[in-house]
């Protein structure tokens, strides 16, 4: 610095403060320009309007504003000065909503999701082009690479997000999505008594903070082993069990009946037996169509173990009146989704229960409002209704049709995927029954 | 013993040839023209003198004193009365290069953190660091650096990995008798470098840092205001008191601004200014390294909902074309980008992007850092410059990309990066157009001495190695 500089550094300094504010005025007016886009209403029609929560409308019209849906309806014309999208022939649908998934459109998970979220994700285009354009995302395991299947460990960070590709400002959906509950890894008698002493604890805990509150007193210190029994409790979000038998079912089942809470199970290996129950309960079930089901302790015949084929588990649910999300096979994107056994199957898996003896509507709510429904999300997502997001798909024959692709995929009312200019997808043929 | 005998004899030939090897170059050194005495002034004339990336080659006199140039003359022009003439004959001379970004002066160079594309590991605090600190002259790299065309070099500091990465010191390279290394430097704080990465810790870190220098001064700007609205109040109450009640009393009314200076004072005297704040204020250059595209995302998430932004020039790696628009939108924001000369990739294709011609094609200036940051590195950097230019940075882009740019960046485009009145002499001489593949270096010059000769008859560089 100059002597110059040094004589009149006070007036300098303001000015650089008047410099900067100048600057930094200038750029948030900018930015405001830049978000205040013309919202213009978009319409698909002559599609067979698929919305979920209602029957299929043909040649239907879906319009929507501001990335919110403002009506679905038969052969209705598109409004004036709205961006058309004809889809004659073609089926449109609310956007896969997949229940769990690992490792995708994460970058690094240290701490919390939210900011570590990778917009640009390979993975992440991979499954948006498969119609997924919702998902509650678990960071990958540490070892095992994509999303392998194993238990869901107590503890994880979860959120939901929508695969705005590109696009980090509209990612997050909600962080965090589901506690994650781990069930004693011995079946012992003592641990599940060990189990119901904790809930015990932690509602005396939840009562003495609610006394502590009313006096408007220091809330009292809660020990960090209670800490998930509490966030149980609460009930702020839901919480996953992976029950491995039978007795641990009607034990979860009986603890979400005396404490209030709303229970999700993973993956109940034989609970198809008590479903009944489980609708009674109004306690949704995460289930897969397909896959072997090794178990390697196996000593005697199948039917003697209980075991029903995959195929047919998530028609047993749904026929019982559970509430049923469909699993894919993995949880990530394996082999850049040339596996076929994972996220990017999806639709695929929700098929399959169909062959089980599933319908195709519930199939496909499988797939769509009852994962949303059990991220607690389905007042945004999971169905094309009025006032809910613009997230829907516009694929080339019914969505679980193997032979069908998504060619366009709109979160938040915005194109997000265009299979024409899609770099993987675009050189398959279109096949089918046009 | 015959045999011994001769040993003997050769031990003794072999003794005396190290006499004479240790002292011919202390001879040719007391011999040599290039080394100018204090206040003389040499004339260099050479074939083709590149005065700044852009301009065109032309034959001309360099006219040097005191290792900075006194003048640039025609190729027809006569060098003053008296001046000792070298004479460069079909060299093509160029500005010394400038890298802007470098790990070069630390011990473990080789694997130094001075890349672009460097990934920022921890999210830490290294503000007070300056890279003069890291400087060893005992270390053989600083002669060597002349030897490698660049003239001029940004050096951060060891640990360039954190969110407050350091202060970044220009040094020249070494010519072997300086004694403390504060003699190399050009400027001890050029400018401040920053990097962020995705993930909870950075923004904690980016919080308790950015966020906290941003409310200091906010806080310290609002204090300002109230100072000055007290001020006033009390001078327009001293002005009511003094017109109202009587014109006896006087002597209150030049008590206040007694006191306001003495009030004044404390905060202005009692620390070092905090880099960071500087920053905030516009006092100091900005750099930012981020790698990757989601961190690219997730730092201006962060940097948008700061107060107070300032500017800065952008370090990054190679990015595939939708970033780059990202990027090119933010103009106002980002003065400048810093590359390596490295082609990028469109994700899942095997077609390959030029990130530096589509920054170039929005006007954005570019810097290129050479792809290794050691000597050898350094000296190839022409040839990766070269593979830029084949697909579609255009020859003074590239050219620019290593001079005039960088100098520009760290504050010094007065000193370095062109060939123009009072700017330090720095010069490389190539045997023909440094871009062309085989070109070879001839010499160079840092403040008008020569650090680097290249005798092309018999391959042998000056100093020691062979090529």
């Amino acid at each position: 610095m100059t002597s110059r500089m040094r004589d009149h550094r006070i007036p300098a300094l303001l000015l650089s403060f008047v410099l900067s504010a100048f600057f930094c005025a200038s750029l948030g007016a900018e930015e405001a320009g830049e978000k205040e886009k013309k919202s213009v209403v978009q319409a698909v029609v002559g599609a067979t309007v698929l919305p979920v929560s209602g029957p299929m409308v043909r040649r239907g019209t879906v319009t929507w504003k501001d990335g919110k849906i403002l009506e679905v309806a038969a052969e209705l014309a598109a409004p004036e000065g709205a961006r058309v999208h004809d889809a004659k022939g073609l089926y449109v649908c609310p956007g896969f909503v997949a229940v769990v998934a690992m490792g995708v459109g994460i970058e690094t998970s240290s701490g919390n999701i939210g900011n570590g979220l990778n917009p640009w994700d390979r993975e992440l285009t991979i499954a948006l082009a498969n119609g997924i354009t919702t998902m509650q995302v678990l960071p990958a395991p540490f070892f095992g690479g994509f999303g392998q299947d194993g238990p869901l460990y107590g503890g994880t960070n979860s959120a939901v997000i929508k695969l705005t590709q590109g696009d980090l400002g509209g990612m997050l959906v909600k962080e965090p999505a589901m506690n994650y509950f781990s069930l004693p890894t011995r079946q012992l008698e003592l641990n599940y008594f060990l189990l119901r002493e904790r809930f015990k604890q932690a509602k005396a805990y939840l009562a003495k903070r609610a006394e502590a509150r009313e006096k408007k007193a220091t809330p009292p210190k809660l020990s960090s082993s209670l800490k998930l029994y509490v966030a149980v409790l609460e009930n702020t979000r839901p919480t996953i069990f992976s029950p491995v038998n039978n007795h641990e079912v009607k034990i979860v089942l009986s603890l979400s009946r005396e404490y209030g809470f709303d229970a999700v199970l993973n993956e109940p290996k034989d609970a198809w037996m008590m479903a009944a129950d489980l609708a009674a309960a109004n306690v949704p079930v995460l289930v897969k169509s397909r896959g072997p089901d090794f178990d390697f302790n196996t000593t005697g015949p199948l039917f003697e173990k209980g075991q029903m084929a995959p195929v047919r588990r998530p028609a047993a649910f749904s026929r019982a009146g559970c509430q049923v999300s469909i699993l894919p096979y993995r949880r990530g994107i394996s082999l850049s989704g040339l596996a076929g056994r994972d996220l990017a199957t999806l639709h695929v898996d929700a098929a399959f229960a169909v062959r089980g003896g599933m319908s195709n509507e519930d199939a496909l709510k499988a797939i769509t409002l009852n994962p949303a429904r059990t991220l607690r999300v389905d007042d945004r997502l999971g169905s094309l209704e009025k006032g809910k997001d613009a997230d829907l798909l516009i694929l080339s024959g019914h969505p679980l049709d193997y032979r069908s692709f998504v060619l366009k995929a709109f979160i938040n009312g915005k194109l997000y995927y265009d299979r024409e200019k899609s770099r993987i997808y675009r050189e398959i043929p279109l096949t089918g029954d046009k | 013993m015959r045999l011994k005998m001769y040993q003997d004899q050769d031990n003794r030939e072999r003794g005396r040839a190290r006499i004479v090897r240790l002292l011919l170059p202390a001879l040719l050194a007391f011999l040599s023209p290039a080394v100018a005495a204090d206040g003389e002034v040499v004339a260099y004339r050479a074939g083709k003198i590149i005065r700044s990336a852009g301009e065109a080659a032309a034959a001309g006199i360099l006219i040097v004193r005191d290792g900075k140039i006194e003048d640039v003359l025609a190729a027809g022009a006569k060098p003053p009365e008296g001046v000792k003439v070298v004479e460069l004959p079909g060299a093509v001379v160029l500005p010394g290069l400038v890298n802007p970004l470098s790990g070069i002066s630390q011990v473990n160079f080789t694997s130094g953190p001075g890349r672009a594309s460097q990934s920022n590991s921890s999210p830490s605090d290294g503000r007070k660091a300056v890279g003069l600190s890291s400087l060893n002259l005992k270390h053989e790299v600083y002669r060597r650096l002349g030897r490698t065309g660049y003239t001029t070099f940004a050096v951060v500091p060891n640990d360039t990995r954190g969110l407050i990465a350091g202060q970044a010191s220009v040094i020249r390279p070494a010519l072997g008798k300086e004694k403390e290394p504060g003699e190399l430097v050009l400027e001890k704080s050029a400018y401040l470098l920053l990097g962020f990465s995705s993930g909870k810790a950075w923004y904690d870190a980016g919080l308790r840092y950015l966020k906290k220098a941003v409310d200091d001064i906010l806080k310290e700007k609002a204090a300002k205001k109230k100072a000055e609205e007290d001020a006033r109040k009390k001078a327009e109450e001293a002005k009511k008191k003094a017109s109202q009640p009587s014109t006896g009393e006087k002597k209150p009314a030049p008590a206040p601004p007694a006191a306001k200076p003495a009030a004044a004072k404390p905060p202005a005297k009692p620390k070092i200014p905090d880099p960071l704040v500087q920053l905030f204020k516009g006092e100091k250059k900005a750099f930012v390294r981020v790698t990757s595209p989601a961190a690219l995302a997730h730092f201006f998430a962060f940097f948008d909902k700061l107060p107070i932004k300032f500017q800065f020039v952008l370090v990054t790696g190679p990015q595939p074309p939708e970033i780059v628009e990202m990027l090119i939108e933010r103009k106002k924001q980002i003065t400048a980008v810093i590359l390596e000369p490295r082609m990028g990739r469109i994700p899942e294709t095997s077609i390959y992007v030029n990130t530096a011609r589509l920054f170039l094609r929005s006007g954005m200036p570019v810097a290129f850092v050479p792809l290794r940051d050691t000597i050898d590195g350094h000296r190839e950097i022409f040839f990766q410059l070269a593979a830029m230019v084949k697909s579609g940075v255009l020859p003074h882009e590239a050219l620019a990309g290593v001079t005039s740019v960088p100098a520009d960046i760290v504050g010094l485009d007065a000193k370095v990066g062109s060939l123009k009145k009072g700017g330090l002499a720095n010069f490389a001489c190539y045997d023909r157009d440094p871009l062309s593949g085989t070109a070879r270096l001839l010499s160079v010059y840092v403040e008008g001495r020569k650090v680097f000769e290249d005798d092309p008859s018999t391959g042998k560089l000056s100093g020691e190695a062979i090529r």
